[in-house]
């Protein structure tokens, strides 16, 4: 039953269950701590709770509000860069903390905007076009921030490597 | 390596809490009844809102019991014929739906039948007894249910203070994806007994991670006695306990226990907070990052059983005696306390539990007479065999000789302090 609320027929726990997990990692991915990833995972995922009647792509949707929702968190905190984990961050059992470590230090000093675009590009795999329309800004800008963002990264993450 | 590479690298094995359905569905409720309140300032029909906040479907279509031997409908364990017991254990899982964790589930809003034991035994820590009673579960914002319907509720009933039969924890049952089911309680206050509703099956307890070689868990296995195993721990338990199906393959064998949600440990507490990255002399230069060499070798010999690990931010490289690399830094487990580790070559050297309140809080003896790695940041160190006389070894980190005895640790502005050096 739609409308009037969330049945647990309607596929919203399906959705939940199946997509929550790389969402979560692509919250990570845009807010550099994995409690905020959380809270803003949670936040986005209860906003969709209400307005899930309404929503016909889930998994956009999703992608779509926690880049906006970490552009706003971003905005709250003045564009404070996020501080790299340590070592005892209450993290993923098999990741490697010290290349979690190195992504996370080096993503946060891009821009949010490059940030959000390269997580959707190339964590979450979209095409220029998709990107795009999930944050709301022209291929153009999507085609430019990458080009300003990759070889900083790539350079970043390479110096890292090297780096003891 | 390439950037998509790296980003899932960077977040694998990142999964979110088992509760994130449930949270998630309570606070869009609560969204939602805020929002229709709201609204109904100005539209007073939309004002009445369920209860439960979810249509109902009428009629139990489902359900959903425990299955096995345990639940065949007989009374099991040795008290089976000790009416005053079963009444009394009846009597406390009666009481105790009020102060139950699951109360605010409503799982006990619509009890169906009458509850009855399945299980009642003698225990080193007194009697304890399993209970099971039909409810009908609602659809509720703090439940996860995908079907409503009669769900068996199971009681775990331990020995109080005064011997009295009490409520320890209650459960209903999980759907594997959504989280892990309780099927294991502490019999007494002390948590030194526990009880493990087998049902047929093999399951093993585990006392803590074993930090040697391999970081690993031993867990025994627990003889069934008519249902539910007994086992007594040697000492209080910590909430490194655990218990899990046999053979254990990883963090889905395990199991919650009931009675062991207020067990934690201040890890943090046990955890240094250097971030130093030493290089003694020898270390070879170029090697990439030797903390991620290091967490991926451990990441190797870990168990997939550790639901929370982390490494230290702190390093110390340098070159054994005959020609070896090795790096030291230090691991953590779950709610465990940290542990030193060095890995030499490609093999792993344990050391002891972390104390950062230790004037030496680092000290581990390498094999094949090695030498002695040690650590204080800040602090200059000297180290000296038997009598003989006090030798510089420098600040921070050292890696002295083999044949060393004593360590004297100087930290800023501090008293030089004497520590023995001692194998284990």
């Amino acid at each position: 039953m739609r409308g009037c609320g969330v049945a647990r027929d309607d596929g919203f726990d399906e959705f939940v269950i199946g997509a929550s997990s790389r969402l979560l990692r692509a919250a990570y991915l845009l807010v550099g701590e994995r409690a905020a990833a959380e809270d803003l995972l949670q936040d986005v995922l209860e906003k969709m709770f209400v307005a899930w009647p309404r929503i016909d792509e889930p998994t956009a949707y999703a992608r779509r509000a926690l880049a906006h929702g970490a552009t706003n968190r971003w905005r709250r905190r003045s564009r404070k860069p996020e501080v790299p984990l340590d070592g005892h961050d209450r993290a993923a059992p098999t990741a490697d903390p010290t290349v979690r470590r190195d992504v996370i230090a080096a993503l946060a000093t891009l821009p949010r905007g490059q940030r959000a675009v390269i997580v959707l590009r190339y964590f979450e795999d979209l095409t220029t076009e998709q990107t795009a329309a999930a944050l709301g800004c022209s291929v153009g800008t999507v085609k430019s921030q990458t080009a300003r963002a990759l070889p900083r990264l790539r350079d970043l993450l390479a110096l890292t490597q090297e780096a003891c | 390596m390439e950037i998509e590479d790296l980003m899932n690298e960077a977040t694998a094995g990142l999964h979110p809490s088992p509760t994130l359905l449930h949270d998630v569905r309570k606070g869009g409720q609560r969204r939602r009844r805020t929002r229709r309140v709201v609204t109904a300032a100005g539209t007073a029909g939309l004002v009445a809102v369920g209860v439960l906040g979810y249509p109902l479907v009428s009629g139990p279509k489902f359900t959903q019991h425990y299955a096995g031997t345990l639940f065949d409908g007989r009374v099991h364990g040795d008290l089976k014929a000790d009416p005053a017991f079963l009444r009394d254990a009846v009597t406390a899982w009666n009481a105790s739906h009020k102060t139950s964790g699951n109360a605010s589930r409503g799982i006990f809003q619509d009890l169906r039948g009458k509850a009855h034991v399945v299980w009642a035994g003698t225990t080193p820590a007194g009697k304890a007894a399993l209970v099971e009673q039909d409810a009908f579960l609602h659809r509720h914002g703090d439940i996860q249910l995908k079907h409503e319907g009669i769900y068996s509720l199971l009681g775990f009933i331990g020995a109080g203070a005064d011997g009295k039969p009490v409520v320890v924890g209650d459960t209903y049952p999980t759907d594997p994806a959504d989280g892990v089911e309780t099927n294991a309680w502490f019999v007494d206050p002390a948590r030194t007994v526990l009880a493990v509703a087998e049902n047929g099956g093999d399951f093993g307890v585990s006392t803590g991670w074993i930090y040697d070689t391999k970081v690993h868990r031993d867990f025994t296995p627990i003889p069934d006695q008519d249902g539910v195993g007994v086992v007594h721990l040697t000492k209080p338990a910590t909430s490194a306990v655990h218990v899990a199906q046999l053979p254990v393959r990883g963090i889905a064998d395990m199991r919650m226990i009931a009675g062991a949600e207020q067990l934690s440990t201040n890890y943090q507490a046990f955890t240094l907070p250097w971030r130093n990255k030493i290089v003694l002399a020898g270390a070879a230069a170029g090697t990439g990052n030797a903390l991620q060499t290091f967490a991926k070798t451990l990441n190797t010999q870990i168990l997939d059983q550790a639901s929370i690990v982390g490494y230290g931010s702190w390093s110390v490289r340098g070159a054994t005696p005959d020609g070896r690399q090795f790096l030291a830094s230090e691991i953590r487990l779950e709610n465990d306390p940290s542990h030193a580790y060095v890995l030499v070559g490609t093999d792993l050297v344990a050391g002891s539990q972390i104390d950062p309140q230790a004037v030496l809080p680092v000290a581990v003896a390498l094999p094949d007479a090695q030498g002695w790695v040690v650590a204080a940041m800040g602090a200059s160190l000297k180290y000296r065999i038997g009598s003989g006389a006090w030798v510089s070894a420098g600040r921070d980190a050292a890696l002295l000789p083999a044949s060393a005895t004593a360590v004297q640790v100087t930290a800023k502005a501090g008293a030089p302090a004497v520590v023995s050096l001692r194998r284990s």
